[in-house]
């Protein structure tokens, strides 16, 4: 691998990190300076963005490749989340809600395709 | 440090470790089929801890395009991330060296479970808990890009029932996050959010799509409150 791509790797590196990094400190030190913090800094815009940002990122998740996509993939994608859901009712616990939902995923998606 | 906070937000990564580790194997494969060295692709995956701007970044170079577009167009996929921590900020007090250490692991997935869980934890658990997450989603990434890169030409052919089924617990653990949210008021712009990002998808725009449709969701939901304090 050559000099300059390891150069851009630890650049990209650095870039990403101050991304994450710069709007922490500066809204931490806008809310403590403000004495909002205590105060529900949460309301508003900054308090729906969060789940907003969450249902985005739960369908970029979702949304298959052009090859995958049909009803029998929709079909296993909803009775995979019911499954998780329902799971998560009974055991009150997310990593078993999430092996029994992925589980259930790979073996419908398994029998529908074979 | 407190330990068992630390302990407790490791084992709260499992299901990003179970998530990560399909697709860490993935671009582990990628980037060796894309010739680049195993150190190269663990490199890439400890500087950068980000795999959709990781995976752009192979293909990238694997069309010759410039070094500094490709770092550019990386930065904007990336751009997203400027929330997370912004976010995060109330619940992490205002101590810069802690900030400065919590904010390495901060992607899609780590944010996602620390925005719905840390309003629940004391606050002197805060730190360690989300040290103790971003870890072990850290370590699994880079093992997992690791086992991919050595492993390359007997993992191409695993089970495909097997990777599908480890990639939804991703999906199954945003789902989880989400539900709680779900009151009258916010389900409308959760229901834009969704459709904005996935209609980005399609059309190969995720990374754009995620900020557009939480924008739109946002602002959906403040006009349906608006609307609602008017009447």
């Amino acid at each position: 691998m050559e000099k300059d791509t390891v150069i851009a790797i630890v650049a990209l590196g650095l870039g990403t990190y101050l991304l994450r990094v710069i709007p922490l400190i500066l809204r931490s030190m806008m809310l403590h300076k403000s004495g909002s913090v205590k105060a529900n800094p949460q309301k508003g815009f900054w308090g729906a963005i969060g789940p907003m940002l969450i249902s985005a990122l739960l369908a970029v998740s979702l949304v298959p490749s052009q090859e995958k996509m049909s009803l029998p993939y929709a079909f296993s994608v909803v009775f995979a989340l019911a499954l998780t859901w329902l799971s998560f009712r009974r055991f009150r616990n997310l990593g078993i809600s999430i092996v029994l939902g992925a589980g259930s995923y790979g073996i419908v998606s398994y029998l529908i395709n074979s | 440090m407190n330990v068992r906070a630390l302990k407790t937000g490791f084992i709260s990564s499992t299901p990003l470790m179970l998530g990560y580790l399909p697709v860490a194997v993935a671009f582990g494969i990628v980037a060796i089929q894309a010739e680049i060295p195993v150190w190269g692709a663990v490199l890439l995956s400890a500087a950068m801890f980000s795999g959709a701007s990781q995976f752009l970044f192979i293909a990238m170079i694997s069309t010759a395009m410039p070094l500094w577009m490709a770092f550019l167009l990386c930065l904007l996929v990336n751009s997203r991330h400027v929330f997370y921590g912004a976010l995060l900020s109330p619940w992490l007090g205002d101590e810069k060296k802690r900030l400065a250490l919590c904010a390495f692991g901060l992607t899609d997935e780590v944010f996602a479970v620390a925005q719905a869980r840390l309003g629940n934890i004391s606050p002197a658990q805060r730190h360690p808990w989300l040290l103790g997450l971003e870890f072990g989603a850290y370590a699994m990434w880079v093992l997992g890009t690791a086992v991919g890169a050595v492993a390359s030409e007997s993992l191409s052919h695993s089970p495909e029932a097997v990777t599908d089924a480890l990639q939804f617990a991703l999906p199954a653990l945003f789902f989880l996050l989400l539900v709680p949210y779900l009151s009258r008021t916010m389900s409308l712009g959760t229901l834009i959010s969704f459709f904005v990002a996935a209609i980005a998808t399609c059309y190969d725009q995720a990374a754009v799509g995620i900020v557009a449709a939480a924008i739109a969701g946002t602002v959906v939901f403040m006009g349906v409150n608006r609307w609602k304090k008017i009447q």
